[in-house]
Formats: structure tokens, C-alpha cells, sequence
């Protein structure tokens, strides 16, 4: 996957998703490690190619 | 009637297409296509088209089409077919390409994975190339730990149907997750990856194997096409006839993976641009889905003011979820019926909203 602009999303002060560009599409992505897409995150965290933006 | 002519006519009534349930694959008969009829790859590994089949490289930069088609094996009760078609050529016959299907535990359960009394299978299918040879198709476990890999033959442009016997998943390496991972990774190889061929076929073994030497480099050929049909793994030796089901059915089984929705939906405008929803998910999807607009253009009736108005850019902006439902989801860029915080809102489009919950 190619992921770009990622960032935290929050709600109440607590961090709910990450918004990301994927693949070219605008994405909500929860934080459930059993979701393709964020596992997908996690992984390039991890390796050092992605880096997630605090939430605004 | 006697008990044992119960069970004699209870065995025969699955060759006759009698019994239901037996299909491990989902959407085999390639009937549902949420997300459109057809799609090309931008990216290593991607859902183009039908629900729950993926297209694949493994870092190549050839490129393939996946389409939902007509074109149908004659004499058999098939209206739809899975169409790869190869956009970009890659002639280094280096790196894999693959159509696939991820199962996950929950799915596999019955074939008692990685227990000393694991069961065979048998995977059935119709396949049809314009590039005649040797083609592979493998089923990996968990992380691709422990792979199988069977070789089958297509002559140009002639659907053949395939059916082998997988054995008994034994291989406790990896641990089988048995819930809502992906435990079964099946691919059909339309271009071998050096890195994972194998020459042990037709048996489990460690590691992350799905083809052989023999593979047809499929890619390497500029328009070449792959047609899929009828895909049916079920437990035991034998390969009944596929079983239909009814469109309903199917798309039950495909929205535990993907979701489209919308139509009607009301929410309130939490900022002058943002409308605030909540979504019950039924079935239940396999994870927190990801929220993304399949849709970018929606009408939006504001029922504070009775405005109603095009938005022409609507995104998704947060989501606050669980398998069951969004507690909450936001779209952004609604900002076109004079609205304010609080108004109340009603989407009238449908199915501009994508749930993806895909292994």
C-alpha cells in the first residue's frame, strides 16, 4: 500500500483513527490492529516509512 | 423408509448439489462486484472489482486489470467470471502476480487446521487463459509460514475445470489463528516470484511458497487474459458440483468484508462543513472497518433550513467504530446548505459511503 498523509484523528481529546491518503483515496482508518489498513500502518511505523502526524 | 436409505439418499444429495454450506469460498460464482465492474492495479495489492478477490504483485511494476465479465464456460450454470487482463507488461520474470482469496480462521475451522486430525479438501474451479501452460495455484497459512503448491495445464483460450485434492493441514507452524485473521492465503499465479518457488508440490511444507519453476510468465504478455469462475474449496475428497446460491445470499457473505451505504442516512452538522453520523453494521463486519467515500458527489437535504444542495468533494474525516457499528463517522467538504452547527442533515444518495473490513 502506498500511504501518504497520515494523521491522527481525535474525539474528545482522545485519538480515534488515523485519516491517510492510501493508494490515492482519502481514508478513516480505526485503530484495529485486525484492519488491513492499519496493521498496514503499524507495519511501516515500525519499518521507519511512515510517520503519523498528531491529531489538529 | 429405512434409516440407512435416509443417509444413502443424504450422501448422494451433495453430488447433486443437495446440500448447502459446503463452499469455503466466497462469491466463487463472481456475482457480486461492490465496488464496480472493473478496476486496474496502482499498487502492490489491491480489491479492483468482485468482493473478496484481490489482485497481487509482489513488488513488480507490471499491472493487470480485474473486470466482472460474461464470458462463461458453455453447458454450465455460470453467468459471471473473473477477467485479469494485463495492462502493463513485466518482462523480468522476477517478481509474482496473483489473483486471490484470503479466508480467514473462523471460515477454516472445519478443515481442523493444525491438529494431528486435520481434514483434506478439495478445491474446484473453471479457469481460461490466452497464454496456454503451466499455471500454479497455492494455499498459504498464517504469515505464509507453511505453504502448498499444485500445478494444473490450460490450453489457449479453453476454459478447463480444475479440481485437486488439498491434504490435511497438519503443519502446526504457523499457529493457526482460527478467528478473524487471515489463516488460508489461495492464489492463482499469473507470474512466479523467483523467491517463492518451490519444486515440492502437492504437499504442505515450511515456508512462504506459491509456485514452481514451471509457472507461465502470464504477465510478460501485453493484453494477455485470465478468466476464474466457479471456485469451490470444500472438506473432504471429492469436488460436487459448485453450489449456487441466490445474489442475496452471497452479498450477505461479501458484506462481512465490505459495506456500501448511505442512502438516507441523517446527521447532524457538528461545524458548518462536518456532518456527524452514526451506522449499525449488520452483519457484523470481520473488523473495525475503514470509512472512505465510494461516492464523492452527494446531495445533502439540510432539514434545519430545508436547504438542499450538491456537495462535489465530501470526505471521510474520522471514525469511531466497532465491528457492529460507527458510533460515530464524519464527512467533511458538506458545507453547501447554509448550515450550521446543530442543523440536522439527510444524505440522499446511495451507497456513497465504503465500509472496508477486507483480510
Amino acid at each position: 500500500m502506498n500511504i501518504e498523509n497520515a494523521q491522527y484523528s481525535a474525539d474528545s481529546g482522545e485519538n480515534v483513527c488515523v485519516n491517510a491518503t492510501i493508494d490515492g483515496v482519502t481514508m478513516s482508518v480505526p485503530l484495529d490492529p485486525a484492519n488491513r489498513h492499519y496493521a498496514e500502518i503499524l507495519r511501516q511505523v515500525e519499518a521507519g516509512e511512515l510517520t503519523i502526524a498528531d491529531a489538529d | 423408509m429405512s434409516r440407512a436409505r435416509d443417509f444413502a439418499d443424504l450422501a448422494g444429495s451433495a453430488d447433486a448439489g443437495g446440500l448447502t454450506g459446503r463452499n469455503l469460498i466466497i462469491n466463487g460464482a463472481m456475482t457480486v462486484a461492490q465496488r464496480g465492474t472493473s478496476g486496474t492495479m496502482t499498487a502492490d495489492q489491491q480489491y479492483l472489482s468482485l468482493d473478496r478477490w484481490g489482485a497481487r504483485t509482489y513488488n513488480g511494476t507490471g499491472r493487470f486489470s480485474v473486470a466482472q465479465d460474461t464470458t462463461v464456460p458453455t453447458g454450465q450454470t455460470f453467468t459471471n467470471s473473473l477477467k485479469a487482463t494485463v495492462t502493463t507488461t513485466d518482462t523480468s520474470g522476477t517478481y509474482g502476480y496473483a489473483i486471490k482469496q484470503d479466508l480467514e480462521g473462523y471460515t477454516v475451522n472445519p478443515l481442523r487446521t493444525g491438529t494431528s486430525d486435520a481434514l483434506k479438501s478439495t478445491l474446484s474451479f473453471w479457469a481460461r487463459s490466452s497464454v496456454a501452460g503451466t499455471y500454479c495455484c497455492s494455499v498459504r497459512g498464517t504469515a505464509g509460514a507453511a505453504s502448498y503448491v499444485f500445478e494444473y495445464t490450460l490450453a489457449a483460450d479453453t476454459w478447463t475445470k480444475i479440481e485437486h485434492t488439498i491434504a490435511e493441514p497438519t503443519t502446526t507452524t504457523p499457529s493457526w489463528g482460527r478467528t478473524n485473521g487471515a489463516d488460508y492465503l489461495l492464489e492463482w499465479s499469473l507470474g512466479g516470484q523467483t523467491s517463492k518457488q518451490t519444486a515440492t508440490t502437492e504437499s504442505w511444507q515450511d515456508g512462504n511458497y506459491n509456485s514452481t519453476s514451471n509457472q507461465t510468465d502470464w504477465i510478460s504478455n501485453s493484453g494477455a487474459t485470465f478468466y476464474l469462475t466457479g471456485v469451490q474449496l470444500e472438506v473432504g475428497e471429492t469436488a460436487t458440483p459448485f453450489e449456487h446460491e441466490g445474489y442475496g445470499t452471497t452479498l450477505g457473505k461479501c458484506q462481512r468484508y465490505l459495506k456500501l451505504g448511505g442512502a438516507g442516512v441523517y446527521g447532524i452538522y457538528n461545524s458548518a462543513t462536518n456532518i456527524e453520523i452514526s451506522i449499525p453494521f449488520s452483519p457484523d463486519m470481520r473488523a473495525t472497518p475503514t470509512l472512505s467515500m465510494a461516492k464523492t458527489t452527494v446531495t445533502i437535504s439540510n432539514k434545519t433550513n430545508s436547504n438542499t444542495a450538491d456537495a462535489t468533494s465530501v470526505s471521510a474525516t474520522n471514525i469511531s467504530a466497532s465491528p457492529s457499528g460507527a458510533f460515530f463517522a464524519q464527512i467533511g467538504n458538506c458545507n453547501v446548505t447554509s448550515a450550521s452547527s446543530g442543523h440536522i442533515a439527510q444524505f440522499r444518495t446511495d451507497e456513497f459511503l465504503q465500509l472496508d473490513a477486507e483480510l
